[in-house]
C-alpha cells in the first residue's frame, strides 16, 4: 500500500468553493454585474500570481476559442449590436470564472486541491481515486450545462407526469427523479468542459 | 371544443433581454391544424412552450376556453390553466433527448397513463413503434427517438397537440404516416399546432397557417391568404410545386 496524503478539510472547502462561484458567475444575469465580476476577478488574480503571464494567458485562450465564433455570427447575423453584446457577457463570465478557479487554486495549489479531492475516496486503489478527483474538477465546468439540461427535462417531464391522475399537484418528486436520470445523456457535453478545463490547469 | 386566443403576446427572452415575440395576436376557434411558419429564429418553438407556459409572459395574455389569466397578478389561476393545458395536451417538442424518460421503448409509452397501459393510439403502429417496444431509448436512431416522442405525444393529445418540428429526421414513408395522423387528430376534435420552417410536408393538409418573421406575425389566416407571403425574403423555401 503506498503512503496517502491526508484529507485536507481546507482543501475539500476550498474546491466546494470554487464550484459554488463557477456556478454562480457562469450564471450572472445582468450586464453590469458581469463587468464588476470581471474586474474583481481580474484583480484578484494579479493580486493572488506574481505570474502575470499566466492570467493573460487564461484570457487570450479564452478569447482564441470564442473569437471565431463571434466573427461566424457577425457574418451571417443582421442584429450586430446585439450578437456582440451577448458575446461579450458570455466571455466575461468566462473569464471570470476561469480566472477565479485559477487564482483559487494557486492559493492551496493545485495538487493540493487534487490530493483533496482523491483523498476522499482514498480506500479505494490510487488509479480508481486520481480518475474521479479528475472527473469531479472537470463537473464543475460542466454545471452550467447540466442546469440548461435539468430544466428542459423538468419541463418535458412535467408535461408527460402531469397526465397521472385528476390532481392540478403534479408529482414533484417523480418529474425530478425522471430529469435526473435523463442527465445520463450528458456525458457526451464533458468534452466541453474539459477544453476550459484545460485553460485553468 | 378546444379554444384558443393569443392577444397581444410580448416574449422577451436572454442575455440581455431580447423581444422574441413582438405583440402576438390570432385565435383558434375550432379543431384545426395550425401551421406556425418561418424560419429558424423566428420565435415558433417559443410560442408553443409559452402557449404551454414554459416562457414568462412580458405583456398580453392567453385564453383557453375564454379564460385569461395574466400571469402576473394571477398566479394561482395561471397556473392552474397551464396545468390543464398540460393535462389535455399531447407535446413533442424539437429536441427528443429532454423528453424520453423511460427505460424501454414500452415504458416511455406507459409515462401519463393512469392504468400503466401500452397505449392502443394507431400512432404506435404507424411511427413502427411495434418492434421495438422493449428496446432501450438509447440504443434508438435519431428518427426513431423522434417517432418515440411522437407516438406518445398522438397518445396523450386529447385536446390540443403541440408538434415542433416534427418532421426533422423522420424517412418518407413515416412523413406521410405523421400527416395522416395529424388530419386524423384534427377530425377527431383536436387542435394540432405544427411549428415547422418547411412547408412541403404540412402546407396540404393546414387549415391555418401563422407566418412569423422576426417574432412579429406578419400573416394570420387559410393557406390561400398567406401562400403570396412564402418566400426567400422572409427565410422560406418558395410554394412553387406544392398543390392546392
Amino acid at each position: 500500500m503506498k503512503n496517502r496524503a491526508p484529507v485536507s478539510p481546507t482543501d475539500t472547502a476550498l474546491l466546494i468553493l470554487v464550484i459554488a462561484l463557477q456556478v454562480v458567475f457562469l450564471r450572472i444575469a445582468t450586464v453590469t454585474v458581469a463587468v464588476i465580476a470581471f474586474g474583481t476577478a481580474l484583480l484578484f488574480s494579479l493580486l493572488i500570481s506574481s505570474r502575470r503571464k499566466g492570467v493573460f494567458r487564461v484570457v487570450a485562450s479564452i478569447l482564441l476559442i470564442t473569437l471565431p465564433v463571434l466573427l461566424v455570427q457577425l457574418l451571417f447575423r443582421s442584429d450586430i449590436s446585439h450578437v456582440v453584446a451577448v458575446w461579450s457577457v458570455y466571455v466575461l463570465r468566462l473569464i471570470t470564472a476561469a480566472l477565479t478557479a485559477r487564482a483559487l487554486l494557486l492559493l492551496r495549489g493545485t495538487t493540493g486541491i487534487q490530493r483533496g479531492i482523491t483523498g476522499l475516496f482514498s480506500f479505494l486503489p490510487r488509479r480508481f481515486s486520481s480518475t474521479i478527483g479528475s472527473i469531479v474538477a472537470s463537473s464543475m465546468y460542466l454545471l452550467p450545462v447540466v442546469f440548461s439540461h435539468l430544466k428542459l427535462t423538468i419541463q418535458s417531464a412535467s408535461i408527460r407526469y402531469g397526465r397521472e391522475g385528476n390532481s392540478l399537484v403534479p408529482s414533484y418528486p417523480r418529474i425530478l427523479s425522471a430529469a435526473f436520470l435523463n442527465l445520463a445523456d450528458l456525458p457526451e457535453r464533458r468534452a466541453e468542459g474539459m477544453v476550459i478545463r484545460g485553460l485553468v490547469e | 371544443m378546444s379554444f384558443l386566443k393569443v392577444e397581444n403576446l410580448v416574449v422577451r427572452l436572454g442575455d440581455p433581454e431580447r423581444t422574441v415575440l413582438d405583440n402576438l395576436s390570432f385565435s383558434v376557434s375550432e379543431p384545426s391544424v395550425v401551421l406556425v411558419l418561418g424560419a429558424n429564429g423566428s420565435g415558433k418553438s417559443v410560442l408553443l412552450r409559452t402557449i404551454l407556459g414554459l416562457h414568462r409572459i412580458a405583456q398580453g395574455t392567453i385564453s383557453v376556453d375564454g379564460a385569461a389569466p395574466r400571469q402576473q397578478q394571477h398566479r394561482r389561476q395561471y397556473k392552474q390553466q397551464r396545468r390543464k393545458i398540460h393535462q389535455r395536451s399531447g407535446v413533442a417538442f424539437q429536441n427528443p433527448d429532454y423528453q424520453i424518460f423511460g427505460d424501454t421503448v414500452a415504458d416511455d409509452l406507459r409515462i401519463g397513463r393512469s392504468d400503466g397501459s401500452i397505449p392502443g393510439h394507431p400512432a404506435v403502429e404507424a411511427m413502427g413503434l411495434t418492434p421495438l417496444l422493449n428496446s432501450p431509448p438509447q440504443q434508438l436512431s435519431g428518427g426513431q427517438r423522434r417517432r418515440l416522442v411522437l407516438a406518445g405525444a398522438f397518445a396523450a393529445a386529447d385536446d390540443f397537440l403541440f408538434l415542433d418540428e416534427p418532421f426533422i429526421e423522420l424517412d418518407y414513408p413515416h412523413i406521410l404516416h405523421l400527416v395522416d395522423l395529424i388530419t386524423a387528430a384534427r377530425d377527431r376534435g383536436t387542435t394540432v399546432l405544427v411549428a415547422s420552417h418547411e412547408t412541403r410536408d404540412i402546407w396540404d393538409i393546414a387549415d391555418q397557417v401563422l407566418l412569423l418573421y422576426q417574432g412579429k406575425g406578419l400573416a394570420f389566416g387559410s393557406v390561400e391568404e398567406v401562400r403570396h407571403h412564402v418566400s426567400p425574403a422572409v427565410g422560406l423555401r418558395p410554394l412553387e410545386g406544392i398543390s392546392l
